[in-house]
């Protein structure tokens, strides 16, 4: 079936449209730098509409599917660094403020760095998982991993998380 | 405080991710292991975290990506709209005509419209308490925090699910029989302690949030606002009163008024203070009054 190009134009225009924020929050939060979380949106999205209408995934999931793009964007950047930097991670200065106390402040940050000790891949899974909120398959099926290898590598991420964070807060195990 | 027992099906336990069969393995355990049991809580403070600490930023740049070349401009024109922002919030202060303080009283809930001045002194103050407030905090198992020397400084709340914090307390927690879509119920935070009482219940992970005070509980909320930040309407006839914009710390550490964001509608009902939170700018204040108007 063809398409017109006008058609595929509506369809790209809604795609970006719906799912550009998720993907930038979750490049913010996996890369902790705004100008390359920027950069991967594009990249990410710039090969969405290129596979948009060859992908099977795409129109399954197609949040799943963004995701997957994005990152294997973000990895592919830090294996082109080869050094992986974290940088600090940016609070949010509009929007989501519904908890700026002191408090959620001060533990932000700690989260952010918590975070940044992880290695990519098991930030990646965590974010996915507990901050997006997609299922083991589904990011098995991003990630081209088994439904077991995810389960062990969530696992180890939430015990890591956990050490780091406990650590960064003085309570270290 | 060790035990031998699989902490990896502990940690995928927290978030119902194990393999068949494994939950119930590992509730049996749990009910002999109080080690275990401790380390399910701190995963699940941990997830916790991460779906708090869940960003909330826009992409900062409406037009879809078309070719490489065009980037540097739309860099251009992103760094013009946040100049623009920036001057926004200057105006707020500097050409706001309402130089007398307003104030607007109802009931537990009390607004103050600062003027230039009031706003200027306020945020230094602000400011000087922030730059002294202790960075390296720890927090006890009530989540209570406290500096390096041992001094209480502030409480922290509890990140619960819904069933839990309705169990926690002893009034109703009101529940919106409306709400938008993509605003499916995600968490509850608990803040029961010498300090505050009031229970949060968070919807479509964040983006709004609902909380009450206990009731009776004479709990005086006072916002302290620029010009022009508030605004007085009805919620089912009665009083309320919203506000756009919050004061926050930015990424320089400098204290500030962020106009816009989040949109918080503040009433009283029962003897109980009710805010509701979204934290989108622009949220439309008909929505807000919508859904306080069905909460039951």
């Amino acid at each position: 079936m063809t398409q017109s190009p006008v058609h595929v134009v509506d369809q790209q225009t809604d795609l970006w449209a719906e799912h550009r924020d998720r993907v930038y929050r979750y490049l913010l939060r996996l890369t902790g730098e705004a100008d390359t979380a920027e950069d991967l949106t594009q990249e990410t999205f710039l090969q969405a509409f290129r596979d948009l209408h060859r992908s099977a995934a795409a129109a399954a999931n197609t949040s799943a599917w963004l995701m997957r793009l994005a990152t294997n964007r973000a990895m592919d950047m830090y294996r082109r660094r080869r050094l992986i930097r974290w940088l600090p991670f940016l609070p949010d200065r509009h929007g989501g403020t519904a908890e700026d106390t002191a408090e959620a402040l001060a533990r932000r940050d700690l989260v952010a760095a918590a975070l940044r000790r992880l290695t990519p891949e098991a930030a990646a899974i965590l974010l996915l998982r507990d901050a997006e909120g997609f299922t083991g398959p589904e990011i098995a099926a991003m990630l081209d991993l088994e439904h077991a290898a995810v389960r062990k590598r969530l696992s180890r991420a939430r015990e890591a998380f956990r050490t780091e964070y406990l650590r960064l807060k003085g309570d270290a195990p | 405080m060790t035990c031998a027992f699989d902490r990896d099906l502990i940690a995928l336990y927290a978030g119902g991710d194990g393999p068949t069969g494994a939950a119930e393995i590992v509730e049996e355990h749990l009910t002999a292991c109080a080690a275990c049991r401790a380390l399910l809580a701190e995963y699940k403070q941990g997830m916790g975290l991460v779906l708090a600490h869940r960003s909330q930023a826009q992409y900062p740049h409406a037009a879809a990506p078309v070719r490489r070349g065009l980037h540097t401009a739309w860099r251009l024109a992103g760094a013009t709209l946040i100049a623009l922002v920036a001057l926004g919030a200057i105006g707020v202060y500097t050409e706001s005509p309402a130089m007398a303080a307003l104030l607007k009283t109802l009931g537990l809930v009390q607004v103050r419209e600062m003027n230039t001045e009031e706003a200027k002194q306020y945020q230094a103050e602000q400011q000087a308490w922030w730059d002294s407030f202790p960075r390296d905090l720890t927090y006890d198992a009530n989540g209570v925090a406290r500096d390096a020397s041992g001094r209480v400084i502030a409480a922290q709340s509890t990140r619960v699910t819904f069933e839990e914090a309705e169990r926690a307390v002893d009034y109703h927690l009101l529940k919106p029989r409306y709400l938008p879509e993509g605003f499916a119920p995600s968490f509850a935070s608990l803040f029961l302690n010498d300090f505050q009482s009031d229970v949060t219940l968070g919807y479509g992970n964040g983006k709004l949030i609902i909380s009450q005070t206990a009731p009776g509980k004479q709990i005086h909320q006072l916002f302290d606002v620029p010009a022009g930040a508030s605004e007085s309407v009805l919620v089912a006839g009665e009083p309320a009163v919203l506000v756009r914009g919050t004061w926050g710390v930015g990424p320089d550490n400098r204290y500030e008024w962020t106009p816009g964001s989040p949109v918080t509608l503040t009433f009283t009902r029962d003897q109980q203070v009710i805010r509701i939170v979204a934290g989108q700018v622009g949220y439309p204040a008909e929505e807000l009054i919508k859904i306080a108007e069905s909460l039951e």
